[in-house]
Order: C-alpha cells, then structure tokens, then sequence
C-alpha cells in the first residue's frame, strides 16, 4: 500500500502548537529587548479630544479618577493613569482618586508616588489631590459618591474629608462640581455615563483596556468625550504630555505581535484551503 | 534595594515563570502559583473590603448612632447560607443588595442605555468624506435597525426581512471582529507587560536561564517518558 | 407563618428597597435624597460582608481536599497563603491601625503573588490567541470572513505598524469603530437593557425566585 505524503500545508496545520508559542514569544520579545523604534503614527482623535479638554480645563477644577484596574489591565490602564495625572497637576487641576475594585487600590498609590513623588504625605494633599481608596458595591457608591461627595465621610487614609480644604468651596457637594470622570480598567464604562454624566452633566472619560474600547464606541462623543485605547492611546497620551514611557516603549512589540497575528491567520487560512483533499476521479 | 524588596521580585518573577510553564503542559509548579495566586487574592480583597466597611461605619458609630451596629449583624447573615436550617436568613442582606441595585440602576439604565442610545442613533453625525456629509450617520442608523431586526423573533425572516436580517448580522460580525482585534491587541499588551517584567527588572532576569534550564530538563524527561512510536 | 419571614419578607425588603433606592434617582428632595445617601451607605456596609462567602467556601473546599489528600500541596499553599494574609492584616488594622493598603507585609503579598498572578494569567491567553488565529480561525462564510477582515484591519490599525504598511489603514479602522462596531454594540446596549429591565420587574413581580437560592 502506498503511503500518503502529507503536503507543506497539512504538516504545517498539523504542527504542536508549541512552536506557535515560541514563535509569539520570540515575535514579542525580539523587539522588547532591542526596540526597533517604529514612528507611533497619527495620535487618534479620541486621545486628542481627551487631551483638549484636559487642558481647556481651569485650574483647580475637579477631575476624578476612577481606578478599576487588576493587575491584569494595570499594564494598559496605569501608563494612562500617570499620563493624565501628569496633565492635570501641570494644569493645576484637582484630582479625586476612587477605586471600585480592591487590587486597584495600590495602583492609585502607585501613581501618586510616580507623579507627585508623595501620596499622603504630600504637602498638596488634601488641597489638590484626595484619595478616596476602595469604595464598595461598584456601581451603588459610585451612585453614592456621586449624590454626595463626603459619602465616605473619610479618606482611604482616615482623614475626615470635611476638614480638608479640597472641598471647601463646591457649591454643590456632588457630581455637578466634577469637570471630568475618567475611568480606568476593564469592566464597563456604561455605569459612569449612567450615575455621573446623565444625571449631573459630568463628562466621562476613558484609559480602558483595550477590551472594553468597542463598548465606548456607543457613548462617543456624546458622553464619553474621549479616550485613550489601551496600551496605544496611553502611548498616544504619552506623546501629547511629552512624556514618554512604559506605554511608548512597548509599541514595536505590539505592532510585531499584531502582524505575527494576521500573518497567521492568513497562512493558516492558506494552508487550510490548500491542504483540504480533492475528491480524486473515478470515486 | 532591600532585602525583603528583592525577595518579593523574585517570588512575583517565579509565580510568572511557573504560571507561564502551563504553555509546556499542566504540572505541579503552575498549580501551585495559581493557587498561591487564588488565596493571596482572596485574603487581600477581605482585608480591603473590611477597612472600607470600617471607614463608613466607624465615623456614624463615633457619633453616638449605635443603630449602626445592625448593618453588621445584616451583613453576618451571608454566613447562613452555610446552614441547612437557617439558609432562609441568607435572603435578608441578599434582598436589601439586590434591590438597592435594581432601584440605582433601571431609571437611569432606561435613559442612558435606551433612550439615549436611540436619540444618539438619529442624531450624532461622523465626519464623512466629501461629497456625503451624514453617510456615516445613516450608514450606523441602517445597521442598527438592519442588527435589532436580526434579533427580532416574533415573525419569520422571509422575502425583505430576510435581506435585512442579513446585513443586521454583517453589522454585527463587523463589530465582532473590531472586539477580536480589540481582544488581541489587550492580550499582547499584557504578555509585553510580564516580559518587560522580568527582562528589565533586577533580579528578576536572574531566574531566566533557570527556568530555561528547568524547561529543557523537563522536554528531556518529558521525551524519555514517551513509548517509541512504530 | 414561616414561608412569610422565608419567602415573603425578604421579597418585600427588596421592593421597598428597590423603590426606595429608584426614587432617590428621579426626585430632588433633600431629606430623601439624603435618608438614600444613607442607605447607600447601609447597602454598602452589607455588601461588604459578602467577601466573607468567598472566604468561607474557599476554605471548606481546600480543608475537605486536604482532609481527603487530594492535591494537598496545592490546598494547603492555597490555605496559607489566604489566612496568613487575612490573620496578620486584621491583627495590624484592628489592634495597631495600619490599613491593609499601607502595611508592608500586606503589600509584599499582593507584589509578589496578586498583581504578578493576576497579569501572567491573562497574558497567557495572548499565546492561545496566537494559536486559535492560526488553527481555528477559518473564513468558511461571509460572515466569518467579514469578522477576519475586520479583527485584521483593527489589529494592523492599532499598531503602527498598520499606517506604515498603508496610509488608509487608520482610517478604514477608524471606520469600522465608528460605524459597524457602533452599530453592532448599540444594539447589544439596546437588547440587553431590554433583558435586563425585563429581568429586574420579574424579580420585582415575584416571578423570578432565583436570587433566593435553595431551599423553601
């Protein structure tokens, strides 16, 4: 009996898949140790419109910081969250930090020591920058902090927030005092729009991971006025601030693990067409 | 760097290399870091979620509103799910969380994610190449009709609903690739995260050609173990 | 009498609240809106304590698969981890008040095992994507093909790799999320909604027993 000679293609679709990995990791890591330092391109408009309003805001004019990054999203959300923090204390702008999720919450520290070079202990704190830390049931604080700014009555360091001068001249004590609300992670954005914006005219704002950016889609520009798109449009931000770091650096990574995407799906593509069998004549 | 610094990035550098060993196959030191992982997470998450309860509650507690307490003791109920007699007092907080969310968020849903939506639907203009200012517009007003009439099950898609249906689940399969693309561009982001991690951070590169050393030791195990095919 | 404190109490609990907390959202009267910040507060409070669940489900699993010496090594690392953090954070916020995001020991746990665990678990699936792309992924139908081309054309667009193979790159994936992407998740926004009011007022109504759990 005559054996089958598998074709190219057939091997090729039938290859351990662990090669695959390999592939992406030396794809990946090839231009993470010696960056190749490909040209970031246009900035996008979204990022743009972010950054214009950033810096058409007052000084001291309140943004709030909606930190809901894992550890997982912390890769593309935290170079944004220090991009804009950059921004807003350039701009002299107040900012309010707030963590809906319980690992988030180093992230807002993190940040604030990067930036300010100090969290609590900063002498501006409690006049520019406040840190409201972990605030429970999501969306139904997010609801509560919204109606009523001194809802958690105390700081995530337990300084009482009615002694801070942060809040001494806001004439309404809720939502409609805030400029901008930017969040930050994975989840959804769609709770922000509904308990801050639509209710108290408080634009929202987004350094989302990239899994969320087709859910910002709907809201944009209306509610959502614009937004950093993962680990891009933190890049992006990062450009605009003048600024570069964690985000920039990792673009020629991304570009090759994109291409090394689509390269396969259309050899695979290929192969899979090119190895199915004609049915031979006389059967 | 201290001691205890340097000590915790080689321990988050070995949880990533022993989680990253799943890509060879399943073995004891990915179970290991996974569960690690699990219960680290679960222990931190408590301890912030009870500081946050704290900090609401002490403040009304120090004023004298000792009714306060009672939200405690609600909240201690969750503990009756564990009980075949008592599961029912379980409902308690249960009911008061659940019906807190339905009433915070179904007014301001309907407005935001339905009313909203639909003006914004007919009303929001993307800038279109010249000479057609409101193609985008129409183009995204189309889809969405084309889409929800894809998801319309009360009558039968024949002759003209047929057609529409079609180009509903084109407009979908459209947004369904931008999420795939979306997904790998967060997952790739992710993985140069973690290599940045540990090729650039002292001394965390330190245990790459262990875990190198590790892997060829384990393929030639793993190949030694293997029956000889015919 | 007991299906009443059982069923029927706890049901209307969650209509008073549920009512109570709707009203909060579209009147503008200061006492109530105020009574409802506190609410807030009382539904935040409680809410909290469900962590407790999760403590306690994780260790009678883990205990039970150490008392039956099934993955012993993994349960127990599991367990140590989790109670060692847990006993040591409370004892430094309860009788020393440190806060568990400013204790030291605290934070070396979550830089050592959570953020790294976290991040690498999800990274992972960026080598299972890879794989899936080259093995799975096959343009049979219109529909598949549409899906490929849009998932390339948004990869190459967010990379900047994309402008330099082509200029119209960006702006076709600008397109794509602007309009099809729009398109597709609005409707996604619109149906769910849908679903999920229709979902609420059956649990409002009775109808939906669920949320109850087991048992009478």
């Amino acid at each position: 009996m005559a054996t089958e000679t598998k074709s190219l293609y057939a091997k090729l679709q039938e290859m351990d898949v662990r090669y695959v990995y390999l592939l992406m990791l030396i794809v990946i890591s090839a231009p993470v140790l010696k960056p190749i330092g490909l040209p970031l391109g246009t900035i996008s408009t979204e990022t743009t419109r972010l950054y214009q309003y950033i810096n058409n805001l007052k000084s001291r004019d309140i943004i709030v910081m909606e930190a809901d990054q894992s550890p997982a999203a912390a890769a593309e959300c935290q170079p944004a969250m220090v991009a804009n923090l950059y921004h807003a204390v350039s701009k002299g702008l107040r900012v309010l930090f707030f963590c809906p999720r319980t690992d988030a919450v180093p992230f807002v520290e993190d940040a604030m020591k990067l930036v300010l070079g100090a969290s609590s202990d900063h002498p501006n704190y409690g006049k520019l920058y406040v840190n409201l830390g972990y605030l429970p049931q999501g969306e139904i604080g997010l609801a509560g902090l919204a109606s009523n700014i001194f809802f958690t009555n105390r700081d995530a360091y337990g300084n009482d927030l009615r002694a801070m001068e942060f809040f001494k001249d806001l004439p309404n004590k809720n939502a409609r005092d805030w400029k901008l609300i930017i969040y930050y992670g994975a989840s959804e954005a769609d709770h922000d729009v509904r308990q801050v914006t639509d209710p108290y005219g408080c634009p929202t704002g987004g350094g989302v991971a990239a899994v969320l950016v087709t859910r910002m889609y709907p809201y944009y520009p209306d509610k959502i006025i614009g937004f950093q798109t993962g680990l891009r449009g933190a890049a992006e931000y990062e450009l605009l601030v003048k600024r570069p770091g964690e985000a920039a650096a990792g673009m020629d990574a991304q570009s090759l693990g994109h291409l090394a995407i689509v390269i396969m799906v259309v050899i695979g593509n290929i192969g899979y067409y090119a190895s199915r069998k004609k049915p031979s004549e006389g059967e | 760097m201290g001691a205890i610094e340097t000590l915790t990035i080689l321990a988050a550098a070995a949880i990533t290399l022993a989680l990253f060993s799943y890509l060879w196959r399943e073995n004891l030191a990915y179970r290991i870091a996974e569960h690690a992982y699990i219960g680290a997470a679960c222990g931190y998450g408590v301890l912030v979620a009870a500081e946050s309860a704290w900090r609401l509650l002490e403040p009304r507690l120090t004023q004298g509103l000792t009714y306060w307490y009672l939200t405690a003791v609600i909240g201690l109920l969750y503990l009756a799910f564990f009980s075949r007699n008592y599961f029912w007092l379980y409902r308690y907080p249960t009911a008061i969380v659940l019906g807190s969310e339905i009433g915070v968020t179904v007014a301001r849903s309907l407005k935001t994610q339905f009313l909203e939506q639909l003006r914004m639907t007919a009303t929001i203009t993307f800038p279109s190449p010249f000479p057609f200012p409101y193609l985008n517009s129409a183009i995204l007003a189309v889809g969405v009709i084309c889409a929800l009439f894809y998801f319309y099950a009360t009558m039968e898609h024949r002759g003209p609903l047929k057609y529409v249906s079609k180009i509903g689940i084109y407009f979908l399969m459209a947004a369904f690739g931008a999420a795939f693309g979306s997904t790998v561009m967060a997952r790739i982001s992710l993985l140069i995260g973690r290599l940045r991690f540990m090729y650039f951070t002292d001394p965390a590169y330190y245990l790459i050609p262990v875990a190198i050393a590790l892997l060829i030791v384990g393929i030639v195990l793993d190949r030694r173990k293997k029956p000889e095919t015919a | 009498m007991s299906q009443i404190v059982k069923r029927h109490i706890p049901h209307m609990v969650l209509v008073a609240v549920a009512f109570f907390m709707a009203g909060d959202t579209l009147l503008l009267e200061k006492p109530y809106n105020d009574l409802a910040s506190s609410g807030t507060a009382v539904v935040s409070i409680i809410g909290s304590f469900a962590v407790l669940l999760s403590v306690t489900m994780l260790s009678r699993l883990h205990v039970r698969r150490v008392q039956r010496k099934t993955k012993v090594i993994e349960s127990s690392v599991l367990l140590i981890c989790m109670w060692v953090t847990l006993i040591w954070g409370f004892f430094r916020f309860a009788f020393q008040g440190v806060s568990p995001t400013k204790e030291f020991a605290v934070q070396q746990v979550f830089n050592a095992i959570v953020s790294p665990g976290d991040s690498t678990i999800y990274s992972i699936l960026a080598f299972f994507i890879a794989a899936a792309a080259y093995r799975a992924f096959r343009a049979r139908s219109v529909e598949a093909t549409l899906l490929l081309l849009a998932g390339s054309i948004v990869m190459l667009g967010y990379a900047p790799v994309g402008e330099m193979i082509s200029g119209y790159i960006p702006s076709l994936t600008k397109w794509i999320m602007d309009v099809p992407n729009t398109a597709g998740n609005r409707v996604i926004i619109l149906s769910g909604i849908i679903g999920i009011v229709a979902l609420y007022v059956r649990i409002i109504l009775g109808y939906e027993r669920g949320w109850m759990g087991r048992g009478d």
